[in-house]
């Protein structure tokens, strides 16, 4: 187990790098997650998107990065905030895999 | 961060399909210390399996054409749109306010409702994005085919009845009723679409206590929900909690936001969605159906929200000639009117199309200028069919 001080910072260091926000390359993109198709940083995806709706409501849809753009950010303001950087990794995979 | 109700803690009991998923390998990695962020198990909604589960939470389900025969949808078909789930209600323990902009603010457990006048109607609800995967360009929303409307049978009280209890002051122009569902975090905004009176007050507005014949299920809004009928379903708020009146429409984002369509005259403009469109669908046959030459029924539904069908029109040569349909079964204000018309089918591959017109001068288009939000698809519905 993690001591409990240091399971913050150690918790997003792993995670950071299981997520590929820190550091760099991964030998093959990760695995499908449920509906959402294989791809860099479908982890964080996936965790960010869950925390309110199931992934199917992700999976469906069709749209571009301006697309995407817009409902990200209306998630931002229903309360799960995401920094800029993670936005930006977000909107890669969701308009790459999930695009028009 | 706010204190929401994270799934993180509670596994969605909701869904479908057997998977789990976890962060990467995080939680091992951290001795179990990252949860798992979604367990799903085997079908979890009794009488609902067969449904399109276009999101298991919050839960959504479409009917399949298939199952959509009868003129009052079962439980079994009829589909299930939440904008947010709600946790199921204890009939006990209901209370439904009455407050705002009246004289005489009410408290009424469902025993006061069940002492009122009851009114039994047929009503047809329909998702304003029903229809909206076959947009193009793709909007954002749940990607409905056809499937998301039904009719049922509903048993309850009249809105104006409840409401001239309450005495409204002049100033009460609109109703804002407000929901017992559960917006997933403490920002994200709650359900509410407000009314103008004049529909409040019309006398087949209703706060239905039974659907088809018993309590109002869960899915479906019980112990008691909204009716506002020939208008967008979500105008039919769930899970009724409170009827507020005001001299203003609400201005939360269900209001502002979603459920608004460009203005055919100024495709600038806005405005909050009221009545259906004229719409027809076919049940009968099929899409991509085999049939064998010879006599068949082709039949469906067709609805109009504040319009009344006055007309179906089918085609079986992909739109070349159209022949009239028999409007059969019973007709109600607000519900759909079954529809069906004898064919005499050769072989070869044919397309079957509907087509509706109402009293107020619609008729169903053969195309859509775009719906940004995904609303109003009425384009003629068309199948094609394979007669051997």
């Amino acid at each position: 187990m993690w001591p409990s001080r240091l399971l913050p910072q150690g918790a997003a260091l792993v995670v950071g790098l299981l997520l590929g926000v820190v550091g760099s390359g991964a030998p093959s993109p990760p695995g499908p997650i449920g509906p959402l198709p294989a791809g860099r940083h479908v982890e964080l995806v996936a965790a960010r998107c869950i925390i309110c709706h199931s992934l199917e409501l992700v999976a469906q849809q069709r749209q571009d990065r301006a697309g995407w753009q817009v409902i990200v950010d209306r998630m931002d303001t229903y309360g799960v905030p995401i920094p800029p950087e993670e936005k930006k990794v977000i909107l890669d995979y969701l308009s790459e895999h999930l695009g028009p | 961060m706010a204190d929401f109700n994270c799934p993180l803690q509670a596994p969605d009991p909701m869904t479908r399909r057997g998977f789990i998923v976890h962060v990467g390998t995080a939680a091992a990695l951290l001795g179990g210390a990252m949860p798992v962020l979604a367990q799903t198990s085997a079908p979890a909604i009794p009488g609902k399996d067969k449904l399109i589960v276009r999101s298991p939470r919050p839960l959504n389900l479409e009917a399949r054409l298939d199952d959509l025969t009868s003129p009052i949808t079962p439980y079994e078909a009829f589909f299930v749109r939440n904008n947010y789930d709600g946790p199921e209600m204890d009939p006990a323990q209901f209370v439904l306010k009455v407050d705002g902009e009246v004289g005489n603010p009410l408290t009424l457990r469902l025993d006061d409702l069940k002492r009122m006048e009851q009114v039994t109607q047929t009503i047809t609800l329909e998702c304003a994005g029903n229809g909206r995967s076959f947009h193009n360009p793709k909007a954002p929303g749940l990607q409905w085919e056809n499937g998301a409307v039904g009719t049922g049978v509903w048993k309850g009280v009249r809105l104006a009845d409840i409401l001239r209890l309450a005495k409204p002051r002049p100033s009460a122009r609109h109703v804002v009723p407000d929901g017992n569902d559960a917006p997933p975090t403490a920002q994200a905004p709650d359900f509410i679409r407000s009314h103008p009176i004049w529909k409040a007050m019309e006398v087949h507005t209703m706060v239905a206590l039974e659907m088809n014949g018993r309590p109002v299920p869960h899915l479906h809004g019980g112990p008691a929900r909204l009716l506002v009928p020939g208008w967008v379903g979500s105008a039919s708020i769930k899970w009724l909690t409170r009827l507020t009146l005001a001299d203003q429409e609400w201005n939360g984002p269900f209001m502002q936001r979603s459920y608004r369509s460009p203005r055919a005259e100024n495709p600038k403009e806005t405005y909050s969605l009221q009545s259906l469109e004229c719409k027809s669908i076919i049940i009968r046959p099929l899409d991509g159906a085999q049939m064998a030459a010879g006599p068949h029924t082709l039949f469906g539904f067709a609805w109009g929200g504040e319009g009344t069908i006055t007309a179906v029109d089918v085609s079986t040569d992909g739109g070349k000639s159209w022949a009239t349909a028999k409007l059969t079964g019973e007709e109600h204000r607000y519900a759909w009117r079954r529809w069906e018309l004898g064919w005499d089918a050769k072989s070869g591959a044919q397309t079957i199309m509907a087509r509706a017109s109402d009293s107020l001068g619609r008729l169903q288009p053969p195309s859509r200028p775009p719906d940004p939000q995904g609303y109003r698809w009425n384009v003629i519905h068309a199948v094609r069919v394979n007669v051997a």
